[in-house]
């Protein structure tokens, strides 16, 4: 009786001791799953703490980004105005110096055509020495910016025209004759090419 | 007797140079060296005297022109390089004169 039960356990057991290792193993994997959870359990709390960060940062720099922005704003509405001004200014001034010395050459024309006074002559002359000389000063300037279009246009005729009349001196002074009358042109071709190569030209 | 030199130092424009000497009241041409910068340069050289006769000339120099001569010279000469190099070069050298 004994042995036949002996023969019912002993599977039992073998069936206990399956369940056993099979239990001792779910508890080693539970305890691996668990100790992952920690780990990700840390990992994000420390993203949460770095979100927090970020959007801490995130808020400064709008704050500090807008209020540079206002700052640049009210800066540069500050400059506008005080350009216009400055310009205003200038504006008004010159329209003023303008109105100024017309009335007062106005004024000192018809004295000294009244007069013929000598003074008063040279009052006139004196005060529109200035609006003169602007006058002289523009119109040197437009010269000379007409002169530097036409001479870039005929570069390449410069250049023959220099070497022709280059030919023609060297051939005047070796005949012993006058060569005055070449000299200034060839002088004024030799500067342009000269400043053209920022070079010596013989 | 009296060694002087004509110094030669031009930059050809448009591929030529020339220029005049002083008046010579008598003189022989012994040495001629007209050396250009780029020794591949090819040249032509001209010595012309008053009535403009070519006294001397020399065609297809490459470099270097040397040469001694015993050429008598009086008045004003012009000495010319004229050069197919397409970029202006320049040259050097000197003319020795025996007077």
């Amino acid at each position: 009786m004994f042995g036949k039960k002996k023969d019912e356990i002993t599977p039992l057991k073998v069936e206990i001791d399956s369940l056993h290792s099979a239990t001792v193993s779910i508890n080693n994997e539970l305890a691996v799953a668990r100790a992952n959870l920690d780990t990700m359990k840390a990992t994000v709390k420390a993203v949460t703490i770095e979100m927090g960060d970020l959007k801490e940062a995130n808020v400064d720099f709008q704050d500090k980004y807008y209020k540079d922005l206002e700052r640049l704003k009210i800066d540069m509405e500050r400059r506008l105005v005080e350009f216009h001004k400055e310009i205003s200014d200038k504006y008004f001034q010159g329209l003023e110096n303008i109105f100024k010395y017309t009335r007062e050459i106005q004024l000192i024309d018809n004295l000294s055509k009244n007069t013929n006074g000598q003074d008063f002559k040279a009052l006139r002359s004196a005060l529109m020495q200035p609006l003169l000389d602007y006058r002289y000063k523009m119109e040197r300037e437009q010269t000379g910016a007409q002169i530097d279009k036409f001479v870039d246009a005929k570069s390449t005729d410069l250049v023959t025209q220099r070497d022709k009349i280059h030919n023609e001196f060297i051939i005047v002074q070796r005949e012993g004759r006058d060569t005055k009358f070449l000299e200034g042109k060839l002088e004024i071709l030799n500067q342009i090419i000269k400043g053209a190569k920022n070079e010596k030209i013989s | 007797m009296l060694i002087a030199p004509i110094e030669i130092n031009q930059t050809a424009s448009g591929g030529a140079w020339s220029f005049n000497t002083l008046k010579i009241s008598g003189a022989y041409l012994s040495h001629i060296l007209v050396v250009a910068a780029a020794v591949t340069t090819t040249f032509n050289v001209t010595i012309t005297d008053e009535k403009s006769n070519i006294i001397y000339a020399e065609d297809g120099i490459t470099g270097t022109l040397r040469e001694e001569v015993y050429i008598p010279l009086r008045g004003i000469y012009t000495i010319a390089v004229d050069t197919s190099s397409v970029a202006d070069s320049t040259f050097t050298g000197r003319l020795m004169l025996e007077e």
